[in-house]
């Protein structure tokens, strides 16, 4: 029995009965800026809106910032967010173009003539500066009118383009806190359309700098609206270690309670972005040969000094640290599932390196690369990155929304590399052979997200892997798996398994290749494997130890956009200041042990006081 | 080879200026005439690419068709008319970047704020349709299942071998669509495939394969093949298939008036600017030359 369906309302799922595989893959990017961010106007995307955004994403061609050139991306994504910084939102678009509203005020004048000067980035880095000072001295220029007009033009673009069982649009917006220059960004989504979301105004820096404040206003305004919320930290990297703190920004020290609040509300983050990879740096995991991918390590301040480098910068780090404070106080505040995405302010989403259009449209072309965007940072150092992908059971706002609370996602650096882990003690010894892998996985074990529980007896745990290479990109050269855990001296350790490896190899050391050709920017698929199935088993269980493992997938080396900018511009890529190379990944949400309670005595409890 | 991009470009951006002050110097210009002549075009290109040799844009410049020539002229003469009434709000400066600023603005006030506007007919909405009719296509899409024997390590050849005898066997048991994945191998992308397009069935199956799913010469509900990809050999069971169509007004009536709607405001605010670039006479005589004074 066939049902009638009309077009533009296909609900997929009760037309067709899913077998076996009952969650699909949907890719996405839950953070893009469109003209309507203050950032991105000032440097220079004058007209790519939340609708262009929306429309270059489907896959329909649109006309790009700063040339006017044709932009269509190849392959379009599944669903989108565009995500507007909160605080001036739509307003510097409105002094730029002379809004009576805002040349009522001296500062709208002000900018206005700076904007009409050329001087963008100065009001931007303005703005910057005040922020990070004084941030009541922005209040009245943050005029309430034009954010009014702004957010519901956003709210108009996503219900516009939502599609269901097509393309899902998220409306959203981002948080942009960054007391001192310490980065504490998150980007707020709803899985609600624009009867929720008439019912309030983003929530900015500008209201409260501090998460908790975030979260409480999350809380409250779910409840009067009857709505929710997702909200992902993005940028640990340039938080200096205060987005995965030991102490709250009050100083008090993390407990149960700030845990669960973190846990209602952030279930994700995004580990990886144009401004740089979190998942780990090399000061933090000196025994990983692949730590240094893309580290982008500075304050966001004027003056752009260096940001420390802390157990809360980073995404590996701070999944240990959730371990030892679960030890100390009873629940894990830092349980989060991994995403990538964009983080562009050209309203395009192009996370490949043969796409990149830049994080800024000031930024956006290879002539443009060299220039100063944010402080002391040129178009070169960014990254063209990252992507999420998302394991829904149907490309619905519902269904994605379902996925992000039970962390059945995952992170890649641009390519769309398929990832399917499942966790267990009891997978069949034949399961790599199945036909439908996804079946054995479900039945038998728990996706990626999920926790483990103490086993019963000693069987250690195991983990069933399948990663697929991109149907359009490059082979892959391992599947790597890190384990994360506290010992019985009270401290995290970590190890990283090579589970398996390309071409034969059986030793993690010896490196796959390169068969990239410097003078024109290919590669071939000669080295490297299409496909990875393994069922891997953890050699070194202890039973009584807390842990979490998340998979790591490393494609073979291709070229960086850097690289392909070099060749067009026919300067040695040297000057770009980057490596020419890229060793592009994917990173799995991680699945948790848990032996639990009653085994808290068998490890000290060790939480430094204040930040390490 | 660019050494110092910056400087470079201030270096070229200021001898532009300079030799734009000189021409204009050399001929009094008719404030409601528009000279498109080849030192303003060479600057246009210059300043739109962002790339400032001249020597390249003149070959570009030369290169071009009739048509593209036309479309820059175009663009070039509606900058050039709005930043004239622009400066006539007396903001008078050569600075370029004030030009696309100024020419912004005027977009601006012509487009309004927000994406208000009166709301178009039902008439205008099927005369939108009809004009539009390919924007609103609905691609072919295919459900289909297989069963898959690699060509790795057993060669193609084997691969169709194997596939042909188990055929047979999913016919004479009747297998259905979610018993498939009891046969054969798994396949990297996946053993069922829902509602996908075309383009979506290449990325993973390739143009051959592509083909033969999409040329409907397999009959519904039965497992036919083999079909041969770049990674072996298929056999397919294909349960659904969306033919590509050209939908009805009433189907995607929703659709037609937003962007009807959409094309009316922008329609609108063109002709708003439009308006004021038809106040200017426009100098073509010059364009053509080969050489600059």
């Amino acid at each position: 029995m066939r049902t009638i369906l009309t077009v533009g309302t296909c609900v997929l799922a009760l037309s067709t009965p899913v077998f076996g595989q009952d969650t699909h893959l949907y890719w996405g990017d839950t953070h893009l800026h469109t003209n309507y961010s203050l950032d991105a106007y000032a440097l220079q995307n004058e007209t790519v809106d939340p609708e262009t955004a929306y429309r270059f994403a489907k896959g329909l061609p649109v006309i790009a910032g700063l040339t006017g050139q044709r932009a269509q991306l190849e392959t379009p994504l599944d669903f989108l967010v565009v995500s507007d910084h909160a605080e001036f939102l739509g307003v510097i678009r409105a002094i730029g173009l002379g809004d009576p509203k805002m040349m009522a005020i001296e500062g709208g004048r002000r900018w206005n003539k700076m904007l009409n000067e050329g001087k963008g980035k100065q009001v931007f880095f303005e703005i910057i500066q005040t922020a990070n000072k004084d941030v009541n001295a922005l209040i009245a220029l943050n005029s309430k009118e034009v954010r009014a007009t702004a957010w519901e033009a956003i709210v108009n673009a996503a219900e516009r383009h939502n599609d269901p069982g097509r393309f899902t649009t998220f409306i959203g917006w981002e948080w942009s806190s960054q007391p001192g220059g310490r980065n504490l960004h998150r980007v707020v989504f709803t899985p609600d359309g624009k009867d929720k979301a008439m019912g309030y105004l983003p929530y900015g820096m500008i209201d409260s700098a501090k998460p908790r404040d975030l979260w409480n206003w999350l809380a409250e305004t779910a409840e009067r609206e009857d709505t929710d919320f997702i909200s992902i930290p993005h940028n640990m990297n340039l938080s200096q270690g205060t987005m995965f703190p030991l102490t709250d920004e009050s100083g008090n020290p993390i407990d149960e309670d700030y845990a669960e609040q973190r846990e209602r509300w952030e279930t994700v983050a995004e580990v990886t972005q144009v401004k740089g990879d979190s998942e780990t740096h090399p000061d933090l995991s000196p025994d990983d040969p692949f730590a240094y991918f893309e580290i982008y390590d500075r304050s966001i301040t004027v003056e752009g000094g260096s940001a420390k480098i802390e157990a809360g910068s980073y995404a590996r780090s701070a999944l240990m640290r959730g371990l030892t404070l679960e030890n100390a106080i009873g629940k894990n505040p830092y349980k989060f599932g991994m995403i990538g995405s964009t983080d562009a302010h050209t309203g395009l989403s192009t996370p490949d390196e043969g796409n990149f259009l830049g994080k800024f449209t000031a930024d956006s072309i290879p002539g443009t690369k060299m220039k100063e965007t944010l402080p002391n940072t040129v178009g070169w150092e960014m990254a063209a990155q990252g992507l999420a992908g998302v394991w829904a059971t149907e490309n619905t706002r519902a269904a994605i929304a379902a996925a992000f609370r039970r962390k059945e996602v995952y992170a890649t650096t641009g390519p769309r590399i398929a990832l399917r882990v499942f966790g267990g003690y009891k997978f069949p010894a034949d399961a790599t052979e199945a036909v439908d892998l996804a079946a054995v996985g479900y039945a038998h074990g728990i996706p990626m997200g999920g926790d483990l529980a103490r086993p019963e007896g000693d069987s250690a745990p195991s983990l069933l892997i399948h990663a697929v290479k991109d149907p359009l990109g490059a082979n892959l050269d391992r599947v790597q798996v890190v384990k994360g855990w506290l010992g019985t001296d009270g401290k995290t350790h970590e190890t990283i398994y090579d589970v398996v490896l390309s071409d034969g190899r059986t030793d993690g050391s010896v490196d796959v290749g390169d068969t990239i050709d410097p003078e024109t920017g290919s590669y071939t698929n000669d080295i490297g494997a299409p496909e990875f199935v393994t069922l891997w088993t953890d050699p070194d269980f202890a039973p009584g130890l807390r842990a979490f493992y998340y998979v790591r997938v490393l494609q073979i080396p291709t070229p960086r956009h850097s690289l392909y900018n070099a060749i067009a511009l026919q300067i040695d890529p040297a000057e770009t200041g980057r490596p020419p190379v890229i060793r592009e990944r994917a990173y799995s949400s991680p699945i948790w042990y848990s032996p639990g309670d009653d085994l808290r005595t068998e490890v000290p409890v060790l939480v430094p006081a204040g930040s390490d | 080879m660019l050494k110092e991009p910056l400087l470079h470009f201030l270096v070229l951006a200021i001898g532009l200026f300079a030799l734009h002050a000189a021409v204009s110097k050399d001929e009094e210009r008719d404030a409601r005439t528009i000279v498109v002549d080849r030192v303003a075009l060479l600057e246009f290109i210059q300043y739109r690419t962002k790339q400032f040799d001249s020597e390249t844009a003149a070959t570009k410049l030369d290169s071009l068709s009739s048509d593209a020539l036309d479309r820059i002229v175009q663009s070039f003469v509606r900058e050039e008319a709005l930043a004239r009434e622009a400066r006539a709000l007396e903001l008078d400066r050569t600075d370029y970047v004030i030009k696309r600023r100024l020419v912004q603005k005027l977009d601006y006030m012509a487009q309004g704020f927000t994406d208000a506007g009166a709301d178009v007919t039902e008439a205008e909405a099927r005369a939108y349709f009809r004009e539009n009719a390919a924007d609103f296509y609905v691609y072919p899409r295919i459900t289909f299942t297989h069963v898959f024997f690699a060509a790795n390590g057993r060669g193609m050849t084997g691969a169709l071998r194997q596939a042909e005898e188990t055929l047979a066997e999913l016919r004479n048991s009747d297998t259905r669509f979610e018993d498939a994945p009891g046969f054969g191998e798994r396949f990297m992308f996946g053993t069922n495939h829902i509602d996908r397009t075309l383009e979506d069935v290449r990325s993973r199956f390739g143009d051959e394969m592509t083909a033969a799913l999409f040329e409907d010469m397999l009959a519904s509900g039965v497992w036919s093949g083999p079909l041969r990809s770049e990674h072996g050999a298929h056999l397919v069971l294909v349960t659904d298939r969306r033919p590509g169509r050209q939908p009805t007004f009433q189907e995607v009536a929703e659709r037609v008036t937003r962007e009807a709607q959409r094309s009316v405001n922008a329609e609108r605010a063109r002709q708003a600017t439009q308006r004021i670039v038809d106040t200017y006479r426009i100098d073509l005589r010059h364009a053509h030359e080969t050489e600059t004074k």
